[in-house]
This record gives structure tokens, sequence and C-alpha cells, in this order.
């Protein structure tokens, strides 16, 4: 809905502009064939910027697939992946970071050697780091700052001095949504961020994504539907690797193949 | 049943299922269980709380699973297991779903299942469980029999992990987190046949972030802090007492 803003973190990334309101992310006959499988198929997907996106679909319904589709870890079949008006359906997933991209993984992906504190911060400089190596000295105490700052909005701050690999499973989920805040993203891609946190960390959670900056787009799959349906604007239902029902999370609610499909009798 | 008469004495016909005391359990110098103890009687219990209190290593304690170093005691319908390897443990008749499914990438679905049900060796009662029970329970899986563990979505690798647990044909199953990655018509068909294994005798051992999964499966309730049991409550009071899920689930530091 919004108007394009380009004022993402402190200005630093020199992002292509287009002038017209495109969607952020715009996919069109998307695939991905697994050998004989087909996890995902003819995908025509737009997100706006500033839009809260909710994925949803049964267990295997290609989800997880999409994002690896979008996010370049994986490339696509078939069709065309648009971020920010820029083809990036060749490009690497490096190349799609820098245009504003940070995404979970439902397993967490870090170095159990090092503190939670120099994950997150690594996570900084990852992005930022190719550009502004001079700068990364200088900056480094507002670095930390930042860093720790995304530790506290998930609640992981007691921990920053603790080695990952001595976290636990909920822990390191805590980590990965840290790490893809503290990179400042324009898009955030979240892999089923609840799963693993308690009750009271999915508090948390749900507070941190409504009121995230209104300028980041969010891209969430999650099986909470407590906070899938109260975070999402607009849901896009997964089956068989298609898309087969789009629409707000009330729409979502009353249909009816949603629920036989996923939500079972809730 | 089958086990040699290692024990002069024969063990008490009790209900008992599992019995731990003064269990202390360290990753190095950090003790991450510190003198927890609790009894178990056949049927249902579960452990909540926060992330990182320990609930973890306490199952993988049970299962003597690698690295912490135990001390204290925990018996399995009598038998005392702190020492024992964790395959000797499984063939007592305890199931195991760990966190993070730890799957073969390279096995299918139906090597996993044929693999743990031969691996469950006689120990086993009743053997009612066999791959085609969990291709019912989980007809996803069915439609995955060859693919490889790699080739699962996370969901379907989280239904595997409890179908390998249940083709042993344990009297005991220790999940931890079997909800997690699930969608929710899945969760509530897991639940519902739970609930029917635990009236054909099978005891549940949960640990669950999911206190809908955790109230509606178990009526005994445990709550986890800082390595040993904080409280003991009911599913109906946890589930309604939202002081008390602010107190012990919440994020806030805990006042002791």
């Amino acid at each position: 809905m919004s108007n394009e803003e380009n004022s993402v973190g402190d200005g630093l990334q020199p992002v292509p502009h287009t002038g017209s309101p495109a969607p952020t992310l715009r996919l069109r006959g998307v695939g991905r064939r697994f050998g004989g499988l087909l996890a995902v198929r003819e995908v025509d997907l737009d997100v706006v910027q500033g839009e809260r996106r909710a994925v949803l679909g049964p267990n295997g319904a290609g989800k997880t697939t999409l994002f690896n589709l979008i996010c370049g870890d994986m490339p696509a079949s078939s069709g065309t992946i648009e971020l920010y008006g820029e083809d990036v359906t060749r490009s690497p997933a490096r190349a799609r970071v820098k245009l504003g991209l940070a995404r979970t993984y439902q397993q967490s992906r870090q170095f159990l050697g090092l503190t939670v504190e120099d994950s997150i911060y690594l996570s900084i400089v990852g992005v930022e780091g190719g550009r502004l190596r001079p700068l990364i000295l200088r900056r480094d105490a507002q670095l930390r700052e930042r860093a720790r700052e995304a530790a506290g909005r998930v609640a992981i701050d007691h921990k920053l001095g603790e080695r990952v690999g001595d976290l636990s499973h909920g822990e390191h989920r805590q980590v990965a949504i840290a790490m893809a805040l503290a990179a400042q993203p324009r898009m955030l891609m979240l892999d089923e961020p609840a799963s693993g946190l308690s009750r009271g960390e999915r508090v948390l959670l749900t507070e941190l994504l409504l009121g995230l900056d209104p300028s980041i787009t969010l891209i969430l799959i999650e099986h909470d539907m407590d906070i899938a349906l109260s975070v999402a604007q607009s849901v896009t239902m997964m089956h068989d690797g298609r898309v087969i029902v789009e629409g707000t999370p009330d729409e979502i609610r009353a249909n009816q193949t949603v629920h036989d499909l996923y939500l079972g009798r809730r | 049943m089958s086990e040699p008469a290692a024990a002069p004495v024969a063990p008490a016909p009790t209900t008992t299922m599992l019995e731990i005391a003064g269990l202390d359990a360290f990753y190095g110098k950090a003790r991450v269980l510190d003198d927890l103890s609790f009894t178990m009687e056949r049927g249902s219990l579960a452990i909540v709380g926060r992330n990182g209190m320990g609930k973890t290593t306490l199952c993988n304690a049970i299962m003597g699973i690698a690295p912490p170093h135990a001390e204290g005691s925990i018996r399995f319908e009598g038998k005392e297991l702190v020492g024992g390897q964790s395959h000797k443990i499984a063939r007592h008749g305890i199931g195991y779903v760990p966190q993070g499914r730890r799957l073969f990438p390279s096995l299918t679905v139906d090597e996993h299942l044929r693999i743990a049900s031969r691996s469950a060796g006689g120990a086993s009662t009743g053997g009612e469980w066999t791959r085609e029970r969990v291709y019912e329970l989980f007809p996803r899986l069915a439609e995955r029999k060859r693919n490889g563990g790699a080739q699962l979505s996370g969901g379907e690798q989280q239904m595997l992990a409890i179908g390998r647990a249940l083709v042993t044909n344990p009297r005991l199953v220790v999940m931890d987190e079997p909800s997690e990655g699930l969608a929710p018509a899945i969760i509530e068909n897991m639940i519902e046949t739970f609930r029917e294994l635990e009236r054909e005798g099978l005891s549940l051992l949960l640990i669950e972030q999911n206190l809908g999964v955790a109230t509606s499966l178990a009526e005994r309730q445990l709550i986890m802090v800082a390595g040993s049991i904080a409280t003991e409550t009911t599913a109906a009071v946890l589930a309604g007492d939202s002081e008390l899920q602010r107190r012990y689930l919440g994020v806030e530091p805990l006042a002791h």
C-alpha cells in the first residue's frame, strides 16, 4: 500500500530506484523441480513495500522451497523473480541480501563457536562489510550496540556472552531472528519464527512483528495462527506447490478449503 | 520382561514409570540440571518452561545421549538408566522424539521406519505399531515413502521422527516438542492419536512450548526453571492462569 520508501537503515544501500509503485517482490510462473517432484509450481506473487504477508499451507506444500527461491538459496527451475524492480532470477543469494533481503531458517545455521553478540554483530558486518570496510572499525562500537539492541528485542540479551553452541534450540531461533533484524533489512522473511519459542517468547515475538518499522516488508511462514493472522494483512495459502487461496486474514479464517486442508476443525 | 535376571530382587509390580532423583547434569562446568527430581506414574506428564531451562538436557539425560555429564538417579520401571548406553536404554522400551528431528539425509522415509522397527529388539511389548499404522497417522508420509530425509520439508521430518519412535513400540515415549513445525490440522490429528495411545497404555513424557498441545495431552504439568522443577500444576490451571503463564513462561526476569 505505502509508496516506496528508500530510507533504509542509515541510508547505506545504493538501491536502484524504479520510481514506480512496482511490487517490492514479484514472482511470475515460478517453479522448482526436485527430480520428479514439483515442489513449487507456477507461482505468481506480488508483495508491495511494507506489506505483512503470511504464507500458510500444509506440511510439504512448498513454503520453505518458495522462500529458498526468493532468497536465491536455490535457483528456480522456471519463471522470473523480481526484487525491487530488478530481475534477480539468476542472481546469487548475496546479491539479494545487498538489495535488503534478510531471512531466517527453520533449522539453525549458526557458527556454534561464536558468542551470541558476535554472531549478531557479524550479521551486520556481513551485510555492510563489503561496502563499508573502512568505516567498520570506526563504527564498531555503534554496530556492537546495534547487535545488543537486536538481542534485546527478542529477549536473548541475557546470553550475549555465551557461545551459540551452548544455547538451546529455542534460543538459537531467537538469535536467528536477532541476526536478521540487526541487518536492518528492507524485506524480512521469517520461516516459522515462533516454533521453539515459549508462550511468553511468542507474545514478545508478536509484539515485535506488530511494532516493526512499517517500511519493512515482512513475509512470514508460521503455523501458529494466533501470530500469523494477527500480524499479516494478507495471506497466501499454498498446497502441493501451488498458490490456491489468497486473501485477508478474515477471508482465510472463513475459507472452507483452508479449513479442510490446513486448519482442521478449529 | 525378557531381561535376564540381573537383579536379585524381582522388580515390584508398580505403576511408577519414571523416577528421577537428585539429577544434576553439566556441560563442562555449566550446571544445566540442578538437583532435579520428579516421579511419573503410568500416563502422561508435560514439562513446560522457557527456553534454556534445561528441558532438552533432561530428555538427553534420560536417553543417555552425549554431552551432559549426569549424576543422580533416573529409574525407568525400576531400572537405573544413569550411566547406561542410549541404544540399551531405548531397548528397555523408551522411544525418543528428539528436537531437531535428527534424520538420515540419505535414507528414505520407509527405510527410516524399517530400521527403527528392527532395531527395537525384543524388549518391546504389544508390538502393535507397524509402518502401515504410521502411514495412517501421517498420510503425508505415505506419499513421501521413497523420498530421502533431505528431501522432506520440516514438518514432514517431524512426522517421521514421531513415527520412528512409535514403530519401536515403546511403553514410554519421550517427546521433545513434537508439534514443532506441524500444521494446525496435523497437530489436531496427532493429539487425538496420542490420546488414543494413552488409553491403550502408552505413557508420554512431553516437552512442549505449544501450551495447547501440552495441556490437551497431559493433566500433570511440571514447570521447569533453571534446571529444576519449580512447581507443579494441572492442565486446567495452567491453561487458565495467565499470571502463572507470565511468571514461568514469560520473558521477564524470573523472580525467585
